[in-house]
């Protein structure tokens, strides 16, 4: 698996060149002041904040065609079947020289590791009635295959705080257009140049994918990028895709949703990036 | 032509969406925006202009603003309504 660094590492920040990394002294305060800026913009509107398993079931992800759509970039829980002849087998020779899981016989998965924080919302209120917007947020370890990674900044395992509403379309519009507001803000308080950029989500063959063409026909996704590279955040406006898909309605009408989404690791990047590796220099 | 053009595109449209009447569909509804056309039928109705123009359309490379209403789809692919 290709491997590119970072120009410049974050202190604190243990690389283990596997896609993942572990958070330490300035690095992880670093992590959590960045989430909790996060939380102060969440508050604007009163989103409830909530905590969810590593877990999706991959039934409800195939609701929304997620396999269909991100194949490449699906991670999934295995177990061995629990036969003891299967066990037994399995534990003579459970690894290889070179390190590798030699699985003997699985059970077929049914989760799926969380890919997006935001699809925990509509799984949590499936089928639900409600009779005003919601709003909520946590901050979810999500999970994407990718082909390469580069610490912080393309990661298997990545924390990414969202914000979300669920409501009609005009709510979800008012509440993108707010957030879009709220986030230049921060990042004029920060000091990072970043700017919104129209975006596509990361399809599988996205030549024949209808929903691809569609998000290039009807953009519902802005991405914020740093210095002209690397998209820290986004906008999301899903219209009744969710409401129609997991059933939650208001006086009969599927609803709508949109998500305000960071990447933690992404930003801490940008700030090593931006102000150097002294934490004293941080904003 | 063009005239023939717009014609089979609104026809397109109706068939495919066929709780949608005919009067609410006029040269300038926004198909996309108001989702009178889903992400399902988008892929369907550039397969339809791609056989009646008889080229292919760069699925990576489309303009938004050529898909907005008929008058849109027909400027774009077709000519427009009045050349």
């Amino acid at each position: 698996m290709a491997e590119t660094m970072a120009p410049r590492p974050l202190p604190g920040h243990t690389w283990y060149g596997e896609g993942q990394g572990a958070f330490s002294g300035a690095a992880l305060a670093l992590m959590r002041r960045l989430d909790g800026l996060f939380l102060e913009l969440a508050a604007a509107c009163g989103a409830e904040e909530h905590v969810f398993p590593p877990f999706l079931p991959a039934g409800a992800l195939n609701r929304i065609d997620y396999f269909g759509s991100f194949p490449h970039l699906a991670t999934f829980p295995v177990n061995l079947e629990r036969d003891e002849a299967n066990l037994a087998k399995f534990s003579c020779a459970a690894v290889d020289d070179s390190e590798r899981v030699r699985l003997t016989a699985i059970e077929a998965p049914a989760h799926v590791l969380t890919p997006s924080a935001c699809y925990h919302f509509y799984r949590l209120f499936e089928g639900r009635r409600f009779d005003q917007p919601v709003y909520v947020t946590t901050n979810a370890q999500c999970f994407r295959r990718e082909d390469h990674y580069a610490p912080l900044e393309r990661q298997w395992a990545f924390a990414m705080r969202e914000i979300v509403c669920i409501g009609l379309a005009e709510e979800v519009e008012a509440f993108l257009a707010a957030y879009r507001v709220r986030v230049d803000a921060l990042i004029e308080k920060i000091g990072l140049p970043a700017r919104w950029e129209r975006a596509t989500d990361p399809f599988f063959n996205p030549g024949s994918n209808s929903k691809y063409v569609m998000q290039q026909l009807l953009p519902v996704k802005h991405e914020l990028v740093y210095d002209g590279r690397l998209a820290i955040g986004s906008v999301n406006f899903h219209h009744d895709h969710f409401g129609r898909a997991f059933d939650m309605q208001r006086a009969g009408v599927p609803l709508h949703s949109g998500c305000v989404a960071f990447g933690v690791e992404r930003w801490a990047s940008c700030i090593v990036q931006q102000f150097g590796a002294d934490p004293a220099r941080w904003p | 032509m063009s005239a023939a053009d717009r014609d089979a595109v609104r026809a397109w449209i109706l068939k495919t969406v066929p709780k949608l009447e005919p009067a609410q569909l006029t040269d300038d509804t926004k198909i996309l925006k108001d989702r009178v056309i889903t992400s399902l039928q988008i892929m369907d109705l550039i397969l339809f202009i791609e056989a009646r123009r008889k080229g292919s359309i760069d699925r990576t490379r489309m303009k938004p603003e050529s898909f907005q209403s008929i008058r849109s789809i027909c400027e774009a692919f077709f000519g427009g309504l009045d050349g």
